[in-house]
Formats: structure tokens, sequence, C-alpha cells
């Protein structure tokens, strides 16, 4: 029996075996558009970066994008929207499972898992997630992302994860039992935001320059930095066809820059929130998690932020932002007793 | 394992033993390496595979001397040792492969000294053909990888686990039943 851990993001879903493979891919399924494209890529589905390098032949999906499938209410899009990001979910994973076998292109037989929910996420969204996974996975537990880092981290007191994904910050409050509801905050200024506020600020100040969001994109994942010391950074973009060396220093500064208050504010909330015995204590135990926690001088940025509207604060980043929640949903895999395992296969089937 | 035993074997006989001990010899060191590998990439398959590797080891093992035997054992003991500890994954490497070293290197010291034997040529010749099948087994598992026999159970993961503490149980069963709640609501 395999156990894994997943983590199923706006951007890159993420998964950890305990059979030593861990491996993430961007969240992007693409269907070929028509004969020739099928007969150019050689495949019926295509995934990830691929995806996105033969988007022309394709039609993309993102299951994961804007959260339909992860915080919304489902009642809000079309049928026809939602079955197509559950299909394009569900051939993540299925994708994401295969790397787990030898021969990559099989599914391995037995795996159970836990998969990490957004902490914003209602109890549809998590059925959704959880019907997701039947047929691929044996098992399936759910928890919340922040917390799943939480517990891989082994921090249960007096702490606050922040989880920056690509879609959502989520802010998870540790008080030493189950996070509930008023336990965890989400805000939207995530990745995404960051990308759409640079492509803003380039915009406005190389009109004549021609870029997408996704170059913007790759951009900011090479270069994203707040650090006033980091050197000149320069994208080359066309203009007019031709491409040109842009500065563009000031702009991802302040595109990186733009997430801040509000995570600030999700900070705030919870620990005004807190026994106020414990609130000094709370604020100098702020862990960054997740994809975004990368940017070079964000946890100094957080503590600047914090010292000057919250008196004081601590950040400290995880080693491995990108794999801290699968490899905390995979330590809660396998810490969970085998008559924990057994109990919601007896519950399962009672259900159906 | 310094016993003196019955009559000492003629050159020719003496020859093919040294050369069945450098086989034992490669062997062991070989089997340790595989077994040192799968260690290094840690988790339950590293406890199974040095399970597995160790068996056909000790089978072929017995039937070559007494000392050889005391080495398997010594590699069983030094299995035994590798599985508690992966748990943590606390113990280096070297740590790890102390075991094989020392078996190996015991057993070849016991063949340079040419220890006195008496074997037939027909057990010699039924102990080379096993040998031969441990080094083409252990080179399947290494073109392979190891994958458990139709009917052979894999020891239950439980075996391998800590029981969580209180705190973490309380943790678990919270994650439990929120699944549980999850999966009994209609609707979705």
């Amino acid at each position: 029996m395999l156990n894994v851990g997943i983590d199923l993001g706006t951007s890159r879903s993420v998964i950890a075996c305990d059979n030593g493979i861990r491996t993430f891919v961007a969240s992007y399924v693409g269907y070929p558009k028509d004969a020739i494209s099928h007969k150019y890529l050689g495949d019926n589905i295509i995934y990830g970066e691929a995806a996105l390098k033969n988007r022309m032949a394709l039609n993309i999906h993102r299951p994961f994008e804007g959260g339909i499938l992860k915080y919304k209410d489902s009642s809000n899009s079309s049928d026809e929207e939602y079955k197509r990001a559950t299909e394009t979910a569900r051939e993540i994973l299925k994708y994401l499972i295969r790397q787990l076998a030898p021969d990559k292109e099989t599914l391995p037989q037995r795996v159970r898992g836990v998969i990490g929910t957004p902490a914003l996420a209602s109890s549809s969204n998590k059925k959704t997630l959880m019907k997701i996974s039947e047929g691929i996975l044996e098992s399936v537990m759910i928890a919340s992302e922040p917390f799943c880092v939480a517990y891989g981290l082994n921090i249960f007191h007096n702490s606050i994860v922040v989880d920056i994904g690509a879609g959502t910050v989520d802010l998870c409050r540790m008080s030493g039992t189950i996070p509930k509801a008023e336990d965890q905050v989400t805000t939207h200024q995530a990745g995404e935001y960051i990308d759409k506020v640079f492509l803003d600020l380039i915009h406005e100040k190389y009109p004549e320059a021609n870029l997408t969001v996704n170059m913007v994109k790759r951009y900011k994942e090479d270069n994203a930095t707040i650090t006033e010391m980091s050197e000149k950074l320069e994208i080359t973009l066309p203009v007019n066809g031709k491409p040109t060396k842009l500065d563009v220093t000031k702009e991802i500064k302040k595109a990186c820059r733009s997430i801040v208050p509000e995570i600030v504010e999700g900070i705030d909330k919870l620990v005004a929130g807190y026994d106020p015995e414990f609130q000094d204590e709370i604020k100098q135990n702020i862990i960054l998690a997740g994809g975004g926690s990368q940017m070079i001088g964000l946890r100094q940025e957080i503590e600047k932020y914090m010292i000057e509207h919250l008196g004081s604060g601590r950040v400290t980043k995880v080693e491995e932002p990108l794999y801290a929640g699968a490899n905390g949903a995979l330590m809660l895999c396998k810490d969970m007793p085998e008559e924990y395992w057994t109990e919601l296969s007896t519950s399962a089937l009672a259900a159906k | 394992m310094g016993r003196s035993l019955e009559g000492t074997l003629n050159n020719e006989d003496s020859g093919t033993v040294k050369k069945i001990g450098r086989y034992s010899y490669a062997t062991l060191e070989y089997s340790s390496l595989v077994a040192l590998s799968i260690a290094q990439r840690g988790g339950n398959t590293a406890a199974k595979g040095t399970k597995i590797i160790i068996d056909p080891f000790t089978k072929g093992a017995r039937m070559v001397m007494d000392p050889v035997q005391k080495g398997g054992r010594a590699i069983k003991d030094g299995a035994a040792r590798i599985v508690s500890p992966l748990k943590n994954l606390k113990m280096p490497a070297k740590k790890l492969a102390s075991p094989f070293t020392w078996t190996a290197g015991c057993i070849g010291s016991i063949f340079r000294r040419g220890l006195p034997v008496h074997l037939d040529p027909d057990t010699i010749r039924s102990l080379e053909a096993t040998l031969g099948r441990i080094e083409s087994r252990l080179a399947r598992l290494e073109e392979k990888g190891i994958y458990l026999a139709d009917g052979m159970r894999p020891p239950s993961a439980d075996n391998f686990k800590e029981k969580p503490d209180e705190k973490k149980s309380l943790v678990l069963r919270a994650v439990l039943e929120d699944s549980m709640l999850t999966m009994a609501e209609k609707g979705s």
C-alpha cells in the first residue's frame, strides 16, 4: 500500500509518496484541437508545462482556476464548466499517481492518500475533491492545506501558517486543536494577483511592449524579489516585433509587495481573535509556505509591515515551500492508524 | 569457527573452495551494496527489500559451511538492526552498512587463511551452482527492482509505525471525523 500526500494547487499540483517519489505538475490539461494537432502531439491529453508550450494546438483547461472545485459554490458555475473542471482535475490526479508507478503509464494498484483543501473550502468543495479521487485512490481523507503544512512541521501551538499559493493565500491559526472556521482566513491576493499587477505596471510603463500573462508569470517565478539590494532586473519583450530589454526592477518589486498588506491584515485578524495572553507569542511564530513564499525578501517585508502595524512580528519560511503541503499531508496519511482507515472504508460503504 | 574438521583439502579442492570464498565475499559485498543503496532510498521498501535480499543469501550460505552460516546470521541480525532505525532514518549510511562489512571481512579472512574443510566435489559443484543462482538473482534485483512474489505478503505498515501520542491521536481522529462527515453529506 502506497501512502501519498497531495496538494492540488491552482498553479501546480504536488504529490509526495512514501516510496520516496515527490513530484509536481503545472495544473494544466490540454486536449488536441483537431486531428492534425493530435497527430503532431501524439496523445489525447497533454499535461503541465508541455500543454502550456503547445497551447496553440490545444484546448487548455485549468481545473483549479477560479476555485470552482476548491472554494467556490459550484451552483454558481454552469454544469458543463463544473463537469469539465472535475474531469480535468481527475486527469491531473491520475497523472500524478502514475508518476509513482515504475513504468509511469499504469496506475499503481493500491494507493491511499490525504488531499489538502483550501481553508475556504465548503463541505461541497471537500466532497468534490474526495469524489475526484474515486477509482484512483483506494481511500482518501481531506485536511486543510495550511494545517497539513503545520502538521508536517509538527507545529500545533501558538503559530500561524501562511500558505501563499497562486489563487489564494490561506492563513491558519494553530492553537493546539484542529483548526475551525474561525481559525482560518483566506485572501485572494496571491500569485496570480501579483502577475496581474505586474502586467498592468509593465503596460503602463511600456505601452508599446507585447506580452502575455504567461510571459510575466515565468519571469516573476525566476526573478520575484522585494529586497532593495537586488540588481537591476530586465525583461526581454517584443516591441514592434523586435526583442527589447526593458527595465522592470521597480515594477516587479511593487507587484510582489502588493500582497503584503492583505496578508498582514489576515494575520492581524487571527491574532486579535486569540487569547490575549498568547498574542505576543503567536506574532513571533508566523510561518510562510507555498510557492509564493519563495519571493526574495517577502519574509522581511511581512516582518517589517507587522512591526509597523501590529507592533511586533517574526516570520520564518519553511525549507521546501513547494512541497511543504504535500509533505505534511503524506505525514498525516502515514501516521493515521490502520483502524482509522478501516473506519473510513466502512463509513464510505455505508454512505454508498 | 576455528574447529578442526575431518581431513584437509587437496590442491584442486582448495582452489575451488578459495574461489567459492571469493564468490561468497563478492556476493556478500554486492548484496550489502544493493541493500545499502535501497536502504538509502529509505522507508518501508528498504525494510522489505533487505529481507528479500537476505533470504536467498541465507539459504545459499547455509550450504557453504559453518562460518558462512554464522555470517548469514550476522547479516540477518544486521538487517534487523537496519529495519528498526529506518523508521526514524536517523542512522547514518555507514552504520547501516557495518554489519555487512563486518561479515564480508570475516568470511574473506577465513578463506584467505585456507581453513581446513572436507567437501566432496559434488557438494562443491552444487555450492557453485547455488552461488551462481544468487549472483544472477542479485543482478536481476538490481536491474528490475524488488517485487514480491504472488501470494507473498508484505510486512504490514503497522509493523513499522510508531503509535501516535495522545495529542496526535486526537488530531488524526479529528481529520478522520471531518472526512467521514464530508463523505456522509448528501449532494454535490
